[in-house]
C-alpha cells in the first residue's frame, strides 16, 4: 500500500507538470495562430481594392472606346443622305441608347452654339456619350459638312464669297481697317474674310503703317504678278491663294424691265417735310427729298416696285422698307444728317439699283434709325446679327444708262449694313464711318478711321475660292466653264452670268442615282459629305480648370467647361480622369 | 516539491523562441517590403496613367509638335481654331521640362476676360514658322498673358523620340519618363502618341 501510495503521489505530480507544459504549448499555438491570422488579414486588407481598381480601368477603357465608336457612327450617319436633321431637331439626338458592346451610347449632333442644327448650319459638333455601369465617357468631333453643291449652286454672280472684291485696287490709310464682323454666324469657327484682288500689281494693294487688314485671306487671279501672288502667304493674311482664272466675272447690273417701265405716280419733284409718316405708292417718281424728321414708307403692299430720279434723306428723316421692295434710283442717293434707310421688320428686304452716286454721311443704311443717329458710332452699336444681303445695292451698267464710274461714299460717322455689287464703282469708307457686309467694287479705299467689317457668312462655300469645289477639276476651272468665260462679256449684265455659264455646262447625273440598295444593304454614304476632326476638349477642360476667373454672373461659361451640352461639353468622368 | 526547468531546458526554449521570433520578424519585414514595393509600383502606375492621359489630351489631338528641345520641352500646335493653316499665338502650347523641380508644366495663352474681341485679334498674331516658340511664350508670360498647369510631378528624367527626322515632321512620338514614387524609387515609363489630326506646320 505504501509503495502504491508513493507511486500514486509521484504519478500525480508528474501529471500536474505535464498538464502545465501542455498549457504553455497551447498558449504558444494560440499566439502563433493569432500572429498568422493578423498577417493574413493585413495582406488581404492591402489587396482588397485591387479587383475594383482593375475593373474600373477595364470599364473606363471600354467606355472610352465605345464613345469613340459612337462618334464615328454619328459621323457615318452625317455622311449618308438620310434626313438626320429632322431626327436632331428636338434635342440633337440622332442615336439614343444604342448598345455598342457593353456600353449604352447616345450620340447628339448640335450646332456650334449647342442648339439643334439648323438647315444652314454646316459646322457641327458630334457628342457621343457612352455609359457602362455608370462609368461614362464622352467624345466630341467637330464636323464640317460639305454640301453636295452643284456647279449651278456654286456660281454666285455677285461674288458673295468675298468680303471685298476689288478689280483695280485696295487702299487702306490713316487708321483704316478691314476685318471680320464678329456678329456673323460663322464666328464660332473663326471664319476669315476673303479679300479678292482682281488687279495684277502689288502696288495696287496699299496698306499704310497705321492701317490693318485683320482676320482675312487674300485671293488673287492668275494674272497677278508673282509679287502679289506671294502676298497671299504673307503673315498679314490668314492664307489665301491663286484662283486659276485670269479674271473673275464681275459685271454690273442691267435695269430690270419691270422697274424701267413703271407707271408714273407723280410727275413732279416731291419734297416730304411735314414730319409725319407718308406711304409712297409703288411706281415712278421724280426727285424725292425726305427731310425734317419725315418718314417715307415704301411697301410691297402697294406694288413694291419704285423708281425715283434721285433720293435724298436729310434732317433726321427716314425711309422705311416694309416687305420686299425693289427700288431704282436713276440719279444719286444721299442719306445725311442722322437720316436712315431701314427695314421695317425681319421679313423686309431692299434691292436697290443705283445709276448714280451714293453718299451716306452721318446717317445710316440697313440699321435702326436710333443707331444711325448715334454720335461716336462703332460696330458694337449692333448687338445682333442681320444678314447684310437684306439690303442689296447693285450699280447699274453704263450699258443701261448708269454712270461709267460711280462713287459710293460712306463717311462722317455713318453706318451702313449692306451687300454691294458695284464692279465699276469707286467705294470709300472714311471719317470714322462703319460699313458692314460685303462689296464688289472697282476700287476700295478705307481711310481716316473708317472700318470695313466683312461678313464671311455671305456667299457659297463652294465658289471660286474653293479649289476642291465643283467648279474645278484637278485644280483647274472646268473646261466648259472656261469656254463660257472666254465668251462672257460684262455688258451682258450680272443677271445673265449664271445662265451664260450654265449654257455651256450640263450637270452630270449623280453617281448611283436611281439605284436603290437592297434590304439589309449598308446605307450608301459619301465620306466627303462630312469631314471631322477630333476636338481637344480634354485639353481645354484642363486649361479651363486653371483659368483664374469665371465669366461674369456665370452667364457665359468658359470654353471647355460648359456642361449643358453645348460646344465644349465633357462628361464628369472625363474630368475625374484628369484629376486621377 | 515542484520541479523547475533546468538551465538547459530554459536555454533551449529561449533559443527556439528567439529563432521563431527572428523568423516572424523576417517574415514581417519581407511582407512589409513587399507591400511597400507594391504601393510604390501602384503609385508609379497611377502616376504614369495620369501622365499618359494628360499628355495625350494635348499631344494626340494636336496638329503638330512644332519643336522639341531636350533642355526646355516641346512646343505644340494644338488646334487651328483660327483656320487656314496658320499658327496663331492662341493655338500654341508649350510643355516645359523643369529638370530642377522634376515637373512637366503646360503653358498657354490666356487673354484677360475683359479684353474685347478686337483687342484679342490684335494680339493673337500669326507666328512665322521659324519663330522660337519657347521665347515667344516666355515673352507673353512677361506680358502677363499666359497661364500654367502642372501636368506631371516627381519626374526624374524626360525625353522624346519621333517617327520622323524632326518633331515637326512626325505624326508619332514616344515620350520616356523616369517617375519617382513615394519612396524615391525610379520607374521608367514609355508613352506612345499618334497625332490623329496631324498637319504639316506652315512653311514646313
Amino acid at each position: 500500500m505504501t509503495t502504491h501510495s508513493y507511486m500514486t503521489s509521484s504519478a500525480l505530480g508528474m501529471s500536474r507538470a505535464l498538464r502545465a507544459r501542455r498549457g504553455v504549448a497551447l498558449l504558444l499555438v494560440l499566439i502563433s495562430l493569432g500572429a498568422a491570422g493578423a498577417l493574413a488579414s493585413f495582406y488581404l486588407i492591402s489587396q482588397e481594392n485591387s479587383v475594383e481598381i482593375g475593373d474600373n480601368a477595364g470599364t473606363a477603357s471600354a467606355s472610352e472606346w465605345a464613345a469613340r465608336t459612337g462618334a464615328e457612327l454619328g459621323l457615318a450617319v452625317l455622311q449618308t443622305d438620310q434626313d438626320w436633321r429632322t431626327a436632331a431637331s428636338v434635342d440633337g439626338r440622332i442615336l439614343k441608347d444604342v448598345a455598342l458592346g457593353d456600353a449604352i451610347v447616345t450620340v447628339r449632333v448640335t450646332a456650334l452654339d449647342g442648339e439643334p442644327p439648323r438647315d444652314d448650319d454646316t459646322d457641327l459638333v458630334i457628342t457621343s456619350v457612352a455609359d457602362i455601369d455608370g462609368m461614362t465617357s464622352t467624345r466630341q468631333l467637330v464636323v464640317e459638312l460639305n454640301p453636295d453643291a452643284s456647279v449651278e449652286e456654286s456660281i454666285d454672280e455677285e461674288l458673295g464669297e468675298f468680303g471685298v472684291y476689288a478689280l483695280e485696287g485696295i487702299t487702306l490709310d490713316a487708321d483704316g481697317l478691314i476685318t471680320v464682323w464678329s456678329r456673323n454666324p460663322r464666328e464660332r469657327v473663326n471664319t476669315p474674310a476673303n479679300v479678292g484682288a482682281g488687279f495684277a500689281l502689288t502696288s495696287d494693294l496699299s496698306i499704310d503703317l497705321t492701317s490693318e487688314i485683320q482676320r482675312s485671306t487674300l485671293f488673287v487671279t492668275n494674272s497677278a504678278t508673282s509679287g502679289l501672288q506671294e502676298l497671299t502667304q504673307d503673315v498679314r493674311f490668314q492664307g489665301g491663294g491663286v484662283i486659276p482664272m485670269d479674271r473673275l466675272p464681275a459685271a454690273p447690273a442691267l435695269i430690270p424691265p419691270t422697274l424701267r417701265d413703271l407707271p408714273v405716280v407723280w410727275d413732279e419733284d416731291t419734297r416730304m417735310n411735314l414730319g409725319i409718316g407718308i406711304v409712297m405708292i409703288g411706281g415712278a417718281w421724280r426727285n424725292v427729298t425726305v427731310e425734317n424728321g419725315t418718314e417715307a414708307v415704301m411697301t410691297d403692299q402697294l406694288f413694291g416696285q419704285y423708281r425715283v430720279e434721285s433720293l435724298t434723306l436729310s434732317e433726321e428723316s427716314q425711309l422705311t422698307i416694309d416687305g420686299d421692295v425693289e427700288l431704282l434710283v436713276m440719279g444719286d442717293l444721299v442719306v445725311e444728317d442722322d437720316s436712315a434707310v431701314h427695314l421695317a421688320d425681319e421679313s423686309s428686304s431692299l434691292t436697290l439699283y443705283l445709276m448714280g452716286n451714293m453718299q451716306v454721311a452721318d446717317g445710316g443704311v440697313g440699321v435702326d434709325p436710333a443707331i444711325a443717329a448715334m454720335d461716336d458710332l462703332s460696330v458694337h452699336a449692333l448687338d445682333s446679327y442681320t444678314d447684310p444681303r437684306r439690303v442689296r445695292i447693285l450699280s447699274v451698267s453704263s450699258v443701261s444708262g448708269g454712270l461709267a464710274e460711280p462713287s459710293l461714299v460712306v463717311d462722317d460717322n455713318a453706318i451702313m449694313l449692306a451687300s454691294i455689287h458695284a464692279p465699276t464703282a469707286r467705294m470709300e469708307v472714311s471719317e470714322d464711318a462703319v460699313f458692314i457686309g460685303r462689296a464688289t467694287t472697282r476700287c476700295l479705299s478705307v481711310n481716316n478711321g473708317g472700318a470695313f467689317y466683312c461678313d464671311p457668312a455671305i456667299g457659297v462655300e463652294t465658289g471660286f475660292t474653293n479649289l476642291e469645289g465643283p467648279l474645278y477639276a484637278n485644280g483647274a476651272l472646268l473646261e466648259e466653264l472656261a469656254d463660257a468665260m472666254a465668251t462672257w462679256d460684262d455688258a451682258m449684265g450680272v443677271e445673265a452670268l449664271k445662265a451664260h455659264l450654265m449654257s455651256y455646262y450640263t450637270e452630270p447625273t449623280p453617281e448611283g442615282a436611281g439605284v436603290s440598295a437592297g434590304p439589309g444593304a449598308p446605307t450608301p454614304r459619301a465620306s466627303a459629305r462630312a469631314e471631322a476632326r477630333e476636338w481637344p476638349m480634354r485639353a481645354f477642360a484642363m486649361e479651363s480648370d486653371n483659368r483664374p476667373s469665371e465669366a461674369p454672373d456665370g452667364d457665359e461659361p468658359d470654353p471647355g467647361c460648359n456642361d449643358d451640352g453645348s460646344f465644349f461639353a465633357f462628361a464628369d468622368t472625363e474630368e475625374s480622369d484628369l484629376e486621377e | 516539491m515542484k520541479r523547475a526547468f533546468t538551465a538547459i531546458e530554459v536555454l533551449i526554449a529561449l533559443a527556439i523562441t528567439a529563432m521563431v521570433g527572428i523568423g516572424i520578424a523576417s517574415m514581417l519585414t519581407m511582407v512589409g517590403d513587399g507591400a511597400q514595393a507594391d504601393r510604390g509600383t501602384r503609385s508609379a502606375l497611377l502616376r504614369a496613367h495620369a501622365a499618359q492621359i494628360r499628355l495625350r489630351a494635348f499631344i494626340d489631338v494636336s496638329l503638330n509638335i512644332l519643336t522639341y528641345d531636350e533642355e526646355q520641352g516641346m512646343a505644340i500646335w494644338l488646334h487651328d481654331n483660327k483656320p487656314l493653316d496658320n499658327i496663331h499665338l492662341s493655338e500654341l502650347r508649350i510643355i516645359w521640362w523643369d529638370a530642377d523641380a522634376g515637373e512637366l508644366i503646360l503653358e498657354f495663352i490666356d487673354f484677360p476676360d475683359e479684353w474685347s474681341e478686337e483687342m484679342i485679334a490684335a494680339v493673337d498674331v500669326i507666328l512665322a514658322p521659324d519663330t522660337d516658340f519657347f521665347d515667344e511664350m516666355t515673352t507673353q508670360r512677361v506680358a502677363g498673358l499666359t497661364a500654367q498647369e502642372t501636368l506631371i510631378e516627381s519626374v526624374d528624367d524626360f525625353g522624346a523620340t519621333f517617327s520622323g527626322n524632326t518633331a515637326t515632321e512626325s505624326n508619332r512620338a514616344w515620350i520616356s519618363l523616369n517617375l519617382l514614387d513615394d519612396f524615391e524609387s525610379e520607374h521608367e515609363v514609355l508613352l506612345a502618341f499618334g497625332l490623329v489630326n496631324y498637319m504639316s506646320a506652315p512653311g514646313g
